[in-house]
């Protein structure tokens, strides 16, 4: 291919084929529904490892040191 | 095999790998090995591709120990190590481009000779074929993901699947999104648009030759779209690990697994997420006296990372029939099924065997994943040395003149738009969804 053969982005832009929007449609389409089933499984299904929240141990626990030295 | 570690001391920078048998080779030996091993595979190719043997085999010599001598410099610790290094090395600072710099070193080279040295870059150019580098270096890649999956069904499930289907969720929103925006916002035509989307949403370099071969598109676009796939990249590599770091530390697997699905390029990613780890892990520890179990972050970003890797044959497919069928289709045009066939990147196909076939043995045939991984490390460092020839080779192939006659620019622009305007912040919510409060195991320390 020459040089002059070459096409930047954009010098042959063609119009925006209705085929174009259904693949944009349809693949945003399947993105939603496949978003609400994956959530539904890793929430329901197969929910979350029961790992305890770092944070609400560390806080918890440094409210307790606060309200420990309140009252003494 | 050599494989080139970060180092501070030239003496040590290069190890042996493929077992103690072959550490009598040395440093040199093993490169010159290398060297052969490769001249002879591409050789093998040239013939058969009917290019001229003798001026392919002069010019790879040159474009493959000046690639090397790259590869190396950029492993330089005060250039690659990554914060996580620092210790271990003993250093305090480091541009932390991670050894992938080589990389981008490569393609500074390449750009130099091919912009002021034109009659260099014009002998260079019978070897300096990037596509083909790039495409060898894909079915490689088949190794790694195959053993990736071998491990992954010993591993923590959740993490896997979460990261599986936040892959999927991630992909099938950046691609239509971001070609929305190049066709209608910015009126870039169809092909630089597909093969920008491609490259931006799934592995970057790979993704674009796979695209661009799917949808008939000239080999100027993917090497030009690698090219800023690879500039943006390191940008997000020196970003968004502090960003995470700032705002994310109360969520670390979402900040691991938001580089895995943010950054492009694999190492680039990778690096990404043990910077996180390691900025989240000091900040947990200071700030709440506790240390989470080391690994988990970046098992997140590696688990995202992985499989965003597999969509680049099945987006591949997708792209080629909508292309054939559709697209270009004319009205009352018959197009042949075996037209899907000839225009199937089959390279693609070799990507997948090689991973199948691995997983295969890692999975039924009972084949130990010590012995898996002993050949993973001679074909990772050939995959890794592909890659770098990809990038000097683009390097010398890439004509400053002529991008400007074609708009680069613009495409760059986008490019940039897309990346921090798109796809961080989509990454970001499916990480956040995905991820957030799965905590990894954790210890209390003296805070």
């Amino acid at each position: 291919m020459t040089a002059a053969e070459k096409k930047a982005p954009g010098e042959a832009y063609e119009e925006f084929l209705p085929i174009e929007k259904k693949l944009v449609l349809v693949t945003l389409t399947i993105a939603i529904i496949l978003l609400a089933a994956f959530l539904y499984f890793i929430y329901f299904i197969f929910p979350p490892p029961p790992t305890e929240s770092p944070f609400k141990v560390a806080i918890g626990g440094q409210i307790a040191v606060k309200i420990f030295r309140k009252r003494s | 095999m050599p494989r080139v570690a970060i180092w501070l001391d030239p003496t040590k920078s290069i190890r042996i790998i493929g077992g103690e048998a072959w550490e009598w080779v040395g440093a040199v030996g093993s490169i010159l090995l290398l060297y052969l091993v490769m001249l002879t595979i591409c050789t093998i190719g040239a013939v058969a591709m009917g290019w001229k043997v003798k001026r392919f085999v002069a010019a790879f010599t040159i474009i493959f120990f000046l690639t090397y001598f790259l590869w190396w410099i950029g492993h330089y610790a005060y250039i690659a190590a990554t914060p996580d290094r620092y210790k271990a090395l003993g250093i305090e600072w480091s541009l932390s481009l991670t050894g992938e710099a080589g990389y981008l070193f490569a393609l500074i080279v390449g750009l130099i000779i091919s912009n002021f040295f034109r009659r260099a870059a014009s002998f260079l150019a019978e070897a300096a074929r990037p596509e083909w580098y790039v495409k060898t270096a894909i079915i490689l890649l088949g190794v790694g993901i195959g053993i990736k999956t071998v491990t992954a069904l010993g591993m923590a499930i959740h993490v896997v699947l979460r990261g599986f289907t936040a892959i999927i969720e991630a992909y099938l929103l950046y691609w239509p999104i971001v070609y929305l925006l190049a066709r209608k916002v910015f009126k870039i035509d169809r092909k630089w648009s597909a093969t920008l989307a491609s490259g931006i949403s799934i592995c970057g370099v790979s993704a674009a030759i796979a695209t661009a071969a799917a949808i008939g598109a000239p080999a100027y676009v993917p090497v030009t779209i690698a090219s800023l796939v690879v500039v943006w990249a390191v940008i997000e590599l020196l970003i968004l690990p502090w960003i995470a770091w700032a705002f994310l530390w109360t969520q670390p697997m979402v900040a691991g697994a938001w580089m895995g699905l943010a950054v492009k390029t694999d190492g680039a990613a990778i690096a990404s997420g043990a910077i996180t780890e390691a900025l989240i892990t000091a900040r947990t520890i200071s700030e709440i006296g506790v240390e989470y179990e080391a690994g988990w972050m970046l098992m997140s970003t590696t688990t995202t990372k992985a499989f965003i890797d597999m969509f680049i044959g099945i987006w591949a497919f997708i792209l080629t029939v909508a292309w054939v069928y559709y697209i270009e289709r004319k009205p009352g045009e018959k197009v042949p099924k075996i037209t899907i066939w000839y225009r199937f990147p089959k390279f693609i196909l070799g990507f997948f065997f090689t991973w199948l076939f691995i997983a295969f043995l890692g999975l039924q045939a009972g084949v130990p994943l010590a012995d898996l991984r002993a050949v993973q490390g001679p074909l990772d460092e050939m995959r890794k040395y592909f890659f770098a020839l990809t990038f000097m080779s683009i390097g010398l192939i890439t004509d400053f003149r002529k991008f400007k006659e074609w708009g680069v620019h613009k495409l760059a622009a986008v490019y940039g738009i897309a990346l921090f305007g798109i796809i961080v912040w989509v990454a970001l919510f499916i990480s956040w969804v995905f991820f957030h409060d799965v905590y990894p195991p954790w210890k209390t320390v003296s805070g």
